[in-house]
C-alpha cells in the first residue's frame, strides 16, 4: 500500500471536524441543531470515503498526481511533474506572502507598490520601463483610487504601530 | 409584471445604473477572454469593493460581469482550443479547428451572436418564470426552505466533481464553518476559540478569494510564460457567422431553452449544458460528419445554450435561495449582507430587484456580444500579456478585497489558510464551490431549522412538501453515488 498526498487532506479534514464536534456538546440546545444534523453525517462520510480510499489503493495503484474531471470547478493541471511542480508552487507562493509581509510591515500604500517593483524586476525579469510604469500603476491604483478616492481604512501596519500612528 | 419591467427598464437606463452594467460587463468580457479567471474568480475579485453600494447598483456591475464571461470565454477557445471558463469546453471542438481552417472570424461572429440569443431567451424564461413562481414560493414554509438549502448544497457537491461524496463532505464542512461566530438563535459563541476576529463568523470573501483567486493565479505563475501559448491572427468573417446563426434559427432556439431549463436545476449548468447541447446537435443534425472538425454548428449550439443556462440559473437563486452555480452563490451572499433574503419577497416586496436583474443581464447580453463583436483582436491579446505583469495587479486587488470586509489582519489569515486548503483541494481533485454555497447558505439553514422546530415541532418532518424533497435529496444521493462511481471512478480521473 503506498502512501497518496491526497490522506492528508482527509486527514487534515477529519481533524478539523472531530476538534469541532468535540466542542458541539458545549453549545446551548438549540445551538446544537444544525452542527449536529451536519456534522455528524459529514464526519461518517468521510470515515466512509477515507477507508474506500485506502482499501481501494490496496487493489490499485493511482497514477500520480491523477486527478478528477471538475464539473463545476477548474481541473488541476497535471501536466507538470510533482518534482517541479512543488519549487515552482513554493516560488510563487512566497512572492503571495511577500506581498502579505509587505503590506503587514509598511501598510498597503507602500507595500503593493514596493512588491509589484520587486516582483516583476526580479521574478518577471522585465526591464526598467516596464517594471517602473506597473509600479506606478499599481500605486495609482491602491494609494490614488483606493486611499484618496475611496476613503478605505486600512488594517494598520507594524510600522505606524511602532511610530505610534 | 408588465408594469415592474417597464420601470425597472426605466431604472436600468439611469447613467448611474448603466454606467455600473457597463463597467461589470466590460470586466465580464475581460475576465472570460482570460483563460482559468472567469466568472467565478471574477465576481470574488470584483464582490468585496461593492458591498458598500446599494444593491440596485451592485446588481447590474456583478450581473454584467457575471452573464457575459460566457460570451467572450469562447476567443480563448476558437484561438488558441483553451476554454476561457469551464463552459467554453465544448466550443474548441469546433470553433479550434475553424480558427485553423483561417475561420476563426466566422466562428466568433457565430458564437457571439448565438450567445446574445441564448442570453436574451434565457431572460424570457426567467421573466415568464416568475409569475409561475410566486404562487409556488407562498407555498413553502420555513421547513421546506431548509429543505431546499440542503438541497442546494447535496446538488451541488454530488454534481461538481467525478467524486460525489467528496462533494458532499466538503459542502457539509461549509455548513459547519458558517456556524462559526455568534449564534443567529442565541448569540452564543460557537467554535471561536477566544478570537475576537471569529466572534463575527468567517466572511465568504476571503473565501472565495482564497479557494480560487489565490489558487488560480499561484497556478498560472506556476505555468509561468503567458495564459495562451501562440499568438492569435486576426479574424475576418465575422458577418459571415452572425448569418450563418441567423440560418440556425431552430437550433439556437433549442438549445437555449435546454440551456435556460439546465441552468434553473441547481448544481448543473453551464458546464452540463453545453455538452447537452452539443449532442443534441450532433444528433438532430442530418449531415453530421463534419462535427468536431470545424462544424459552424457546433459552436452555435454550445454558446447559446451557455449564456441561457446563467439566466436559467438565476431562477433558484431568487426564489429559493438556492443558488443555481457557485457564481451566484457569491451574488446571493451580497444581498444577505444587504439584508436582502431570496425567496417570496423577491417577487413582491423586493420585485424591483428582480426586475433590475432581468434588464441586466439582458442588457449585458447585448453589450457584450456588440464589444466582442469589435473588439476580438484585442481580447484575444489578453491571453498573451506575461502573467507576471498580470499577477502583480490581481494579487493587489486580492488582498485589497480580503481585507474590505472587516479591516482586519483576520481577513488575511483567513485568504492563507483557505489558499492552501484550496490549491490541496483542486490539485486532488475535490469540488470547491461546494464549500462556497454551504458557506453561504449556512446562517439561512439554521434559522430555517430554528424557525420549522420552534413553530411546528418535530412534526415539520412530517409535511408532505418537505418529506418530496428529502426524499429528491436522498434520490439524488444514491444514484449518483450508486451511478457514477461506476462510470468515473470515485477513486480516479475519467
Amino acid at each position: 500500500m503506498k502512501f497518496r498526498g491526497e490522506w492528508v487532506l482527509y486527514l487534515f479534514l477529519l481533524a478539523l471536524l472531530v476538534v469541532m464536534l468535540a466542542r458541539v456538546p458545549d453549545f446551548n440546545y438549540s445551538d446544537r441543531w444544525l452542527p449536529s444534523i451536519i456534522g455528524i453525517p459529514t464526519i461518517l462520510l468521510l470515515l466512509w470515503g477515507f477507508g474506500r480510499d485506502i482499501i481501494k489503493s490496496r487493489h490499485q495503484q493511482n497514477k500520480q498526481g491523477e486527478v478528477r474531471q471538475q464539473i463545476l470547478d477548474i481541473t488541476a493541471d497535471t501536466s507538470i511533474p510533482i518534482r517541479a511542480l512543488i519549487p515552482r508552487v513554493t516560488n510563487a507562493s512566497m512572492w503571495v506572502l511577500g506581498l502579505i509581509l509587505a503590506v503587514w510591515l509598511v501598510g498597503f500604500p507602500a507595500g503593493a507598490p514596493l512588491f509589484a517593483l520587486l516582483y516583476i524586476k526580479i521574478a518577471g525579469h522585465e526591464d526598467w520601463k516596464i517594471s517602473l510604469a506597473l509600479t506606478a500603476l499599481v500605486a495609482l491604483i491602491v494609494a490614488g483610487l483606493f486611499d484618496q478616492a475611496l476613503n478605505m481604512m486600512w488594517p494598520p501596519s507594524l510600522l505606524e504601530r511602532w511610530l505610534g500612528f | 409584471m408588465i408594469e415592474a419591467l417597464v420601470q425597472g427598464l426605466g431604472v436600468i437606463l439611469q447613467p448611474h445604473y448603466l454606467s455600473f452594467l457597463f463597467g461589470g460587463v466590460i470586466l465580464g468580457v475581460m475576465f472570460g477572454a482570460m483563460p482559468a479567471i472567469g466568472a467565478l474568480t471574477g465576481v470574488a475579485i470584483v464582490l468585496p469593493f461593492v458591498f458598500d453600494l446599494d444593491l440596485h447598483t451592485a446588481v447590474p456591475l456583478l450581473l454584467g460581469l457575471a452573464a457575459v464571461t460566457s460570451t467572450a470565454d469562447t476567443i480563448p477557445a476558437v484561438f488558441f482550443g483553451i476554454p476561457g471558463s469551464a463552459g467554453a469546453q465544448a466550443s474548441i471542438l469546433d470553433g479550434y479547428p475553424m480558427a485553423q481552417k483561417g475561420e476563426a472570424g466566422r466562428a466568433l461572429g457565430a458564437a457571439f451572436t448565438a450567445s446574445a440569443i441564448g442570453g436574451l431567451f434565457g431572460v424570457a424564461f426567467l421573466t415568464v418564470s416568475i409569475p409561475v413562481l410566486r404562487s409556488i414560493v407562498l407555498a413553502f414554509g420555513a421547513p421546506e426552505f431548509f429543505m431546499l438549502c440542503m438541497m442546494g448544497v447535496v446538488l451541488i457537491g454530488v454534481l461538481s466533481s467525478g467524486a460525489p461524496i467528496k462533494g458532499i463532505i466538503v459542502g457539509g464542512l461549509g455548513l459547519l464553518i458558517g456556524c462559526i461566530g455568534m449564534s443567529p438563535v442565541t448569540s452564543e459563541l460557537r467554535w471561536s476559540f477566544g478570537q475576537i476576529y471569529l466572534w463575527d463568523g468567517i466572511h465568504v470573501i476571503p473565501v472565495a478569494l482564497g479557494i480560487f483567486a489565490i489558487v488560480e493565479v499561484v497556478d498560472l505563475l506556476v505555468k509561468g510564460t503567458t495564459i495562451a501559448d501562440v499568438p492569435a491572427e486576426g479574424v475576418k468573417g465575422r458577418g459571415v457567422g452572425f448569418r450563418d446563426t441567423l440560418k440556425n434559427w431552430w437550433l439556437v432556439i433549442r438549445c437555449s431553452a435546454l440551456g435556460a431549463f439546465v441552468g434553473f436545476l441547481p448544481g448543473l449548468g453551464a458546464t452540463f449544458s453545453q455538452w447537452l447541447v452539443y449532442g443534441h446537435a450532433v444528433q438532430s443534425s442530418k449531415n453530421r460528419e463534419n462535427f468536431g472538425k470545424g462544424d459552424v454548428r457546433g459552436v452555435i449550439a454550445p454558446d447559446a445554450a451557455t449564456n441561457a443556462t446563467m439566466a436559467g440559473a438565476v431562477v433558484p437563486t431568487i426564489a429559493f435561495g438556492i443558488p443555481g452555480n457557485a457564481t451566484l452563490a457569491l451574488l446571493l451572499s451580497a444581498f444577505l449582507v444587504a439584508g436582502v433574503v431570496p425567496g417570496p419577497e423577491m417577487l413582491t416586496t423586493n420585485l424591483d430587484l428582480t426586475v433590475i436583474m432581468i434588464w441586466s443581464i439582458a442588457i449585458a447580453n447585448i453589450l457584450a456580444a456588440g464589444i466582442c463583436f469589435c473588439l476580438v483582436n484585442q481580447l484575444a491579446r489578453i491571453s498573451l500579456v506575461p502573467i507576471h505583469r498580470l499577477a502583480s495587479i490581481v494579487l493587489v486587488f486580492v488582498l485589497i478585497g480580503s481585507i474590505q470586509v472587516t479591516h482586519s489582519w483576520g481577513d488575511v489569515v483567513v485568504l492563507i489558510s483557505f489558499s492552501i486548503l484550496g490549491w490541496f483541494m483542486k490539485r486532488f481533485g475535490w469540488p470547491r464551490p461546494p464549500l462556497l454555497i454551504g458557506l453561504i447558505l449556512s446562517r439561512l439553514s439554521e434559522k430555517y431549522l430554528w424557525i420549522s422546530i420552534g413553530a411546528y415541532g418535530a412534526s415539520w418532518l412530517y409535511r408532505p412538501l418537505t418529506i418530496v424533497i428529502f426524499v429528491l435529496v436522498v434520490a439524488v444521493v444514491v444514484l449518483f453515488v450508486r451511478i457514477r462511481p461506476g462510470r468515473h471512478g470515485e477513486g480516479g480521473a475519467k
